[in-house]
């Protein structure tokens, strides 16, 4: 008998991207599951060619059910609906149009990805949503069949080599650093941060620390807004304390990652939020915000705020540093959250999930 | 405030410490107020910058920069012109920012700077006469070579990189091009579609534009069918007047003998019963075919004179003499219009004069009565009537037979039984002295003080003057003011009333 085969598609693929992660994961666990699976995508970058194939070589009828991952709008549409496979959605988070600047390429993708979701909902048997959040909006845009399983994080990733940053060379020896990662861009406040910071330094006023930096990671997607930051460091004098470091190395992360103090986040749109999961591998303390996705990813993995009051927020990591035993609760409940995206939870929670299509049932003999 | 989401911490008293230090240390930064993040601000150079960003600085931001980190304050439009021009002759920028940060000014300041000491000491050779060139040249020949490489390799880095740029520009430009194309197709696809459609719409609007004059045709054939219906209307309407008028006529003088016998049996009979009522003759002298032509040009359409008589029908409503059978009178029933409002299991009477008015009563199923209505009412015993209604007939009366008409109807009319009297009201002016007197018949305007005085002087009870159609607001002058209002009054106010007075119960 031959191997029933699931493959995947999403329209354009990158190295290290959100949505690339979760097809390579899934794939490796449709393989492990004993399936044959490929990825097929329209835009392939020179990392990812053979690793990822071209979508013309894609044979429908060789596929038992394609899983076809989407996010942003895209214009290959009709190449999808005319593969006649049973077709299933995988459904990444779309950033809301209004986070986007007007009449850019980015909002009108964004609002062709939510038009595209409304208008494609009869093609698919059945869709995954990638968090409870976008659970909530395939059901908001009339998906009556679907299911919440995380197929992104692939918790093996987070072990590998580390390497210390070149900035922290100039950093004092035995400093105390709070890590936020993530891109400049406006949906992540990142200025709630600086401010929250800032009274941090205010509260600890007369009792003696160690050096404190607060260490923002993270490649510029709004020039204007990275500007904004800047300014507002130095506005409240912070300027040595508050470092902008720009994009880190995979194993420059897994180093701040360990060698934080507290990680921090202040966003106010996550699609899933993958460096919570990262924090909690790490066993760094978690202060965040109750904002879209987060709430559902953190679990009990860290300090949840109700308010976007940075003051609360200062307060919340300053009692995470004199509460004698809380920073040791919020890390053992932070292991205790990374289990729900333990590989063979997911892996069986996929198994169960294919095991509703009865065309996909090993042919008896 | 902190959210539960771990069975391990108590957020309850977490919260509540959190919640003292919040109120404490606003009380304690009462006042201070973070600046506003502004998420677009525009690029600012002029402010002192960390040296490790300073040095990542080039051309007009390094220099404007350089000033307030190393100098603590902006730098002047000549001292940037200055440095622009050391950094464009090839000066190094080490060489630039040591030249600032060792001047008197800078180690004032005493920033912290790193790696500057070898720009420091070639500055200052550089100011050593001769000697320091030479230094300086023997120093630059012993270091060509590495330079010589390091330069080679930044040419290289360089050229990569343009060639990176290109090749991205291009890329671009292909990219650019094939949306070009495919946009330009959509376009010009669009623009089919659009003058298709463009076409469609026009022969549209043709065949509508067709249709659209027949039926103004039409419309106006209608129009001319329409005014030629109404023409032969009015000319059916007039010959059935004429005709109306001519058979009265015919009827008037084949009566005429017989009327006068009547007449004649009738005054000698009624003298003995009321002294003061004229001789009938006098009454019928004029031809009912008068009366008859007269109120066809005069009288108002059916429907008016319906609508306003139906003012009088609540009254008649819980009399209950009339409930009880006893009989309505109608003086002047003309062709009983008043009598056929009333609901049919009321006993109605209608006394009219003219004898083609009784007839059209009858012709109706009226019960109706060609007399002088004072003489009938002279042959009635008493309290047998339940009602005596009179429109527009008081006009007519003498004052001795008004007189005796009242009298009549107080012995006539049954305790509680009603009169209603209508007559034109002369105080409207206009009705007064011009539509009054349009019938020749009418001997002088009663004024409303006056009937009401008279009516109570006869003993009858619950008098009550009812003041009648009034001219249309939109005729009246419609100003605000005095005169104007005066004027309203005088000329467009009520042009009839009503007197209605009851026989006492007892």
């Amino acid at each position: 008998m031959t191997q029933l085969r699931i493959d995947q598609f999403a329209p354009s693929v990158a190295a290290g991207d959100g949505v690339t992660n979760g097809l390579l994961f899934t794939r490796s666990l449709l393989r492990d599951l004993g399936y044959a699976s490929d990825i097929y995508s329209f835009s392939i970058p020179d990392q990812l060619v053979g690793d990822i194939l071209p979508a013309l070589t894609f044979h429908p009828s060789q596929c038992a059910l394609m899983l076809y991952h989407h996010s942003m709008g895209h214009d290959h549409g009709p190449w999808l609906l005319k593969q006649d496979c049973p077709k299933a959605l995988v459904y990444h988070n779309i950033t809301p149009p209004e986070f986007f600047p007007e009449n850019g390429g980015l909002r009108r993708y964004a609002e062709l990805g939510l038009t595209q979701l409304r208008e494609w909902r009869e093609e698919f048997v059945h869709a995954i949503a990638v968090s409870p959040l976008n659970e909530s909006a395939l059901k908001e845009a009339g998906y009556l069949r679907s299911k919440t399983l995380p197929l992104l994080v692939d918790t093996r990733r987070l072990e590998g080599t580390q390497s210390q940053p070149a900035f922290m060379d100039h950093q004092p020896a035995g400093n105390r650093f709070y890590l936020a990662v993530g891109r400049l861009a406006e949906n992540k406040r990142q200025y709630l941060l600086i401010e929250a910071f800032y009274h941090l330094m205010h509260l600890q006023k007369g009792t003696p620390q160690a050096p404190q930096r607060l260490i923002i990671v993270g490649g510029t997607t709004s020039e204007d807004y990275a500007r904004g930051l800047r300014q507002h460091v130095f506005n409240l004098g912070l300027q040595n304390q508050v470092l902008l470091v720009g994009k880190c190395s995979d194993a420059e992360l897994r180093w701040l990652y360990q060698n934080s103090h507290q990680y921090w986040c202040t966003s106010a749109h996550e699609g899933f939020c993958m460096p919570l999961l990262e924090a909690n591998y790490a066993s760094l303390p978690v202060v965040t915000q109750a904002r879209s996705n987060i709430p559902d990813t953190l679990g009990e993995g860290g300090l949840l705020l109700e308010s976007d009051d940075p003051l609360d927020f200062a307060l919340a990591c300053h009692f995470l540093n004199i509460e004698s035993g809380l920073r040791e609760k919020v890390i053992a409940a932070g292991l205790r959250n990374l289990q729900r995206y333990e590989r063979e939870n997911l892996s069986q929670a996929l198994k169960e999930w294919l095991a509703q299509f009865e065309f996909l049932q090993p042919v008896k003999e | 405030m902190l959210i539960p989401n771990n069975p391990d911490l108590d957020f309850q008293e977490l919260n509540r410490r959190i919640e003292a230090e919040v109120q404490r240390y606003r009380q304690d930064n009462k006042g201070r107020a973070l600046p506003a993040f502004n998420p677009s601000p525009a690029e600012i150079y002029d402010q002192p910058y960390i040296w490790m960003e300073l040095i990542q600085l080039d051309d007009e931001p390094l220099i404007r920069a350089a000033y307030p980190t190393l100098l603590n304050r902006k730098a002047e439009k000549s001292e940037i012109q200055q440095g622009l021009m050391q950094l464009r002759s090839g000066f190094d920028k080490f060489e630039v920012l040591a030249a600032l940060r060792y001047s008197p000014e800078g180690i004032a300041h005493n920033a912290e700077v790193h790696g500057l000491r070898r720009a420091r000491l070639k500055n200052r050779l550089r100011q050593i006469p001769i000697i320091g060139k030479l230094i300086l040249s023997a120093y630059g020949v012993t270091l060509i070579e590495p330079r010589n490489r390091h330069v080679n390799a930044r040419l290289d880095l360089l050229t990569r990189q343009n060639k990176l740029v290109q090749d991205g520009l291009h890329a671009h430009k292909d990219m650019m091009q094939a949306q070009l194309e495919v946009q330009q197709r959509l376009i010009t696809d669009q623009q089919k579609q659009l003058q298709e459609q463009h076409k469609y719409l026009q022969n549209q609007q043709r065949s509508l534009d067709i249709q659209h004059e027949a039926q103004r045709q039409q419309a106006e054939e209608f129009q001319r069918l329409e005014a030629e219906l109404q023409l032969a209307r009015d000319v059916q309407q007039q010959s059935k007047t004429v005709q109306q008028e001519l058979r009265a006529r015919l009827q008037h003088l084949e009566r005429q003998p017989k009327q006068i016998a009547v007449a004649a049996d009738n005054s000698s009979a009624t003298t003995t019963v009321v002294a003061t009522v004229e001789p009938q003759q006098h009454q019928s002298a004029v031809p009912d075919s008068f009366y008859l032509a007269f109120e066809n040009r005069f009288r108002g359409d059916a429907a008016t004179i319906r609508e306003r008589q139906s003012y009088y029908l609540p009254m008649l409503e819980e009399l209950a003499p009339l409930n009880n059978g006893l009989p309505l009178v109608d003086i002047g029933c003309g062709r009983g219009e008043w009598l056929q409002m009333l609901p049919e299991r009321l006993n109605r009477i209608g006394i009219d004069l003219n004898s083609m008015n009784v007839e059209a009563c009858h012709a109706q199923g009226l019960s109706a009565v060609q007399q002088d209505a004072l003489i009938w009412l002279a042959n009635q015993p008493e309290n047998s009537v339940a009602a005596v209604t009179a429109f527009h007939v008081i006009e007519h009366l003498s004052f001795e037979q008004f007189n005796v008409l009242l009298d009549e109807c107080q012995r006539v009319l049954a305790p509680g039984g009603v009169v209603i009297f209508e007559t034109p009201n002369p105080e409207n002016l206009i009705s007064a002295a011009t539509h009054f007197y349009t019938d020749p018949t009418h001997l002088h305007p009663l004024p409303p003080a006056f009937t009401e005085f008279l009516v109570e002087f006869k003993g009858f009870e619950q008098v009550q003057i009812h003041r009648l159609n009034p001219i249309p607001r939109e005729y009246a002058l419609n100003e605000d003011s005095e005169v104007a209002r005066r004027c309203d009054a005088l000329f467009y106010g009520p042009q009839d009333y009503a007197v209605t007075a009851s026989k006492s119960a007892i």
